[in-house]
């Protein structure tokens, strides 16, 4: 274990000055106005406002406000004090309109849009991916599992018209990074995407409508920072109990803190141990990734409620990593086997449990006693059992250069069931998810007894609880939400509000105890779902960036919640720009 | 079989050569052309990641600072005759910052070949070499810091 501090004392002085600065900014509002061709006012327009300036000081990062505009066809958007501000326009069924606010009023046309090619460009990737057809329903929801969870499909990055040999190329590559696309699919994809693609591309009119946005929007806003590059990929989110977030840049090492209330970021490098490697110490998957600056891969954060430490899985090092806030310093802690820590969350008696995606295990960290347990997970078949002994055999060939991405896969034991989404009940039971193997588990701590159910769905991936105990799961390669009452033993199952129907893949969710919502994650829309448990009601937030990827998502106290653009390659984001994304609603 | 020769290649290869860092001085705002170059038939792919972060190669043509593809070589230029075989990436206005390079070997166009060498030079649009350096990729690996160069 290494102790790593002191580095960061400087940038807390800094830090604490400019917070005194920031304090004595003023805001002032700027009403939009926004009507159409014929002078009329055009409402649930998205009204976003970009600061001209994009930061000024070291760490400080003004954020780009969001907000709709009424009936009446107004918004009103919060500003610096002075300086001009760019306004952008956007709804569906218009062009994109912009405009420059100087004083506290502007008012802007936008214009209606009648050319199918740009209404195609301006509607979100999951329209274009719902109407790929594969010919088998099968072949599809494989394709929605092993492609959909990196990037989105459907967007100008993914859309051309390729040879075959290109697609079989980029195919190749997607498998290095970790796509578990069957051999079967590898050889009839490339041929079928090529086809689609070019029909597609040559009748943009068969690209569907997505759903019209809604009332409830004129009561939100949504405040989005810019954080890293595009090189980056902002994971997961957190907000931890000072009110601090923090998003992890599991292609950089950074471990980037955002104090919403002054707009100041500081970045926090995750150390590396001497003879690390780029790109990661198991089988070197990263390293395909032309920007790679990563040596851990930070994954997923969880707090510890006795000392408000956090904790970092790092995935491609099989290492957890500590934080400590009040000295800024990082531990690490080299696992004493398994692969692949994935999603970490920490119970009440500040036991650090997490999955380990790749071998097959749960683990548990306990603080108390600074001691590891290894939770080994039966496999399906002996075939399976055969790849997850060899492991360290063959991860370690991949760290010489060995492609093992040209093993074959087949449905089963290539896909390896990757113990996925982990959560602790409010009773002290850890749930998680088997994300290839359609099952959800419960390991009870106190008898060490873990229990599957297997699910009526493919693709359980991340799950939470509610204050009831019930489990939230999202069913990413379905489209839709599924709930399991540990009481009963049942599942019940809900179609998402996202249309087209069912061409949603939902990454995760969180539940706000407090108040009954589930937050899901419209990962293939570029939006916000919010689901109110005891009305059973949906609202969609669009989220201002076209291609926004989320994964993850938190709640603070206050109900507003945090998500994270974390496209990879954040390149496919509208600008390129990775963001941390907070929505306040009216609650 | 391939896996089986794969893996016996894999134990004697040492990590794909890794070059300094090219200053490129008084070059912001010009156009520039990089360029890698071999000589095994086998299809090798050129990638250039651009201060901002994004990467150029035959998938993504085009990046929003500008860097485009341009010539390409695969298993078809490769059967055709002799290499030298080359790739370039055109650059109409550098940006500030690092650039770097990265090779891929993804297709070996039924060649034995297991690494190949190559060679990246950076040119200014009237064709003088501003950088050269050498590297290597090794069959099936994207080789990411094949070389870098900074434009100042
Ligand atoms: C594990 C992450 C991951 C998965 C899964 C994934 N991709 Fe990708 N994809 C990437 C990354 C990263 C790039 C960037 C280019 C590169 O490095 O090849 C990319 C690039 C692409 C591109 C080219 C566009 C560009 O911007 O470079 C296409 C097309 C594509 N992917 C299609 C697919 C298909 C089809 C699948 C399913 C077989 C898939 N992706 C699965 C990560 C992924």
């Amino acid at each position: 274990m290494n102790t790593w501090g002191g580095m960061k004392c400087a940038g807390l002085l800094t830090l604490a000055m400019l917070a005194t600065d920031v304090a004595g900014l003023q805001a002032r509002e700027i009403a939009v106005t926004v009507v159409d061709d014929s002078g009329q006012p055009v409402p649930l327009v998205m009204v976003t406002a970009v600061p001209a300036e994009a930061g000024g000081k070291d760490g400080m990062v003004m954020p780009e406000e969001t907000v709709f505009t009424g009936r009446d066809g107004v918004a009103l958007v919060t500003a610096p004090e002075s300086g001009a501000v760019n306004v952008r326009l956007r709804k569906s069924g218009f062009s994109d309109g912009e405009g420059t606010a100087t004083g506290t009023a502007v008012s802007l046309t936008l214009k209606k849009e009648t050319d199918p090619q740009a209404l195609a460009d301006n509607t979100p990737a999951n329209a274009w991916a719902a109407v790929i057809d594969l010919g088998d329903g099968n072949l599809k929801t494989h394709f929605r599992l092993q492609c959909a969870f990196c990037h989105q499909q459907g967007t100008p990055n993914t859309i051309a018209d390729r040879t075959e040999e290109e697609w079989e190329k980029i195919i190749d590559r997607m498998i290095r990074y970790g796509s578990r696309l069957r051999s079967s699919a590898q050889d009839e994809l490339p041929k079928l995407l090529k086809a689609e693609h070019k029909r597609l591309l040559a009748n943009p009119s068969l690209i569907p409508p997505v759903k019209a946005w809604e009332d409830h929007l004129t009561k939100a806003r949504i405040t989005e920072w810019t954080l890293g590059d595009s090189s980056s990929q902002l994971h997961d989110v957190f907000v931890a109990s000072t009110g601090l977030v923090y998003a992890g840049d599991n292609l950089q090492d950074n471990l980037i803190e955002l104090d919403p209330e002054t707009n100041i970021s500081v970045v926090h490098k995750i150390p590396k141990r001497e003879g690390d490697k780029l790109g990661g110490n198991i089988g070197g998957r990263l390293k395909n990734y032309p920007g790679v600056g990563t040596y851990v891969g930070l994954h997923s954060l969880a707090e510890s409620l006795v000392d408000n430490h956090l904790f970092l899985t790092g995935s491609d090092s099989s290492r957890l990593v500590e934080f400590a806030p009040e000295t800024q310093s990082f531990t690490l802690y080299d696992l004493p086997e398994g692969y692949y820590p994935h999603t970490v969350r920490i119970d009440q008696k500040d036991r650090v449990w997490f999955t380990m995606a790749v071998s097959n295990q749960v683990a548990m960290f306990d603080r108390t006693s600074n001691t590891f347990k290894f939770y080994d997970l039966p496999t399906r078949s002996l075939k399976e059992k055969a790849t997850i002994t060899a492991l360290p055999v063959i991860l370690k060939l991949a760290n010489w250069g060995v492609p093992i991405h040209k093993m074959p896969i087949d449905a089963e034991s290539g896909g390896l069931p990757l113990p996925y989404g982990i959560e602790i009940a409010p009773n002290g039971h850890v749930w998680f998810t088997r994300l290839h193997s359609d099952e959800i588990a419960r390991v009870n701590p106190d008898t060490d007894e873990v229990t599957f159910f297997k699910t009526p769905f493919v693709s359980p991936r991340r799950l939470r609880a509610d204050a009831d105990g019930n489990l939230w799961i999202t069913v990413f390669a379905e489209g839709r939400l599924a709930k399991f009452d540990p009481k009963t033993e049942t599942f019940t199952l809900y179609d998402l509000p996202t249309e087209p129907a069912g061409s949603e893949t939902p990454y995760s969710l969180n539940v706000d105890r407090k108040r009954g919502i589930v937050w899901i994650n419209g990962t293939a829309s570029d939006s916000m779902i919010r689901f109110d448990i005891a009305k059973e009601e949906w609202k969609i937030f669009p989220l201002p960036r076209r291609r926004t990827f989320t994964r993850d998502v938190d709640i603070a106290e206050d109900g507003s919640i945090f998500t994270s653009n974390g496209s990879f390659p954040a390149w496919h984001i509208e600008d390129g720009q990775p963001t941390v994304i907070r929505i306040v609603t009216e609650n | 079989m391939r896996l089986a020769a794969g893996l016996l290649i894999g134990c004697v290869l040492a990590m794909p050569a890794r070059a300094e860092v090219v200053s490129i001085a008084d070059a912001v705002g010009t156009s520039l052309i990089v360029e890698i170059a071999w000589n095994d038939p086998v299809d090798l792919d050129i990638f250039l990641t651009d201060p901002p972060g994004e990467t150029v190669y035959f998938a993504n043509r085009l990046a929003k600072g500008g860097a485009v593809m341009g010539r390409e070589s695969g298993c078809a230029e490769a059967a055709q005759g002799d290499g030298p075989y080359s790739e370039t990436i055109r650059i109409p206005t550098a940006l500030s910052g690092r650039y770097r390079v990265s090779v891929d070997f993804i297709k070996d166009c039924g060649n034995t070949t297991l690494k190949a060498d190559l060679r990246v030079v950076v040119k200014s649009a009237d064709g003088t070499v501003l950088g050269r350096g050498k590297s290597d990729v090794q069959y099936r690996n994207l080789n990411p810091v094949a070389w870098e160069f900074d434009v100042k």
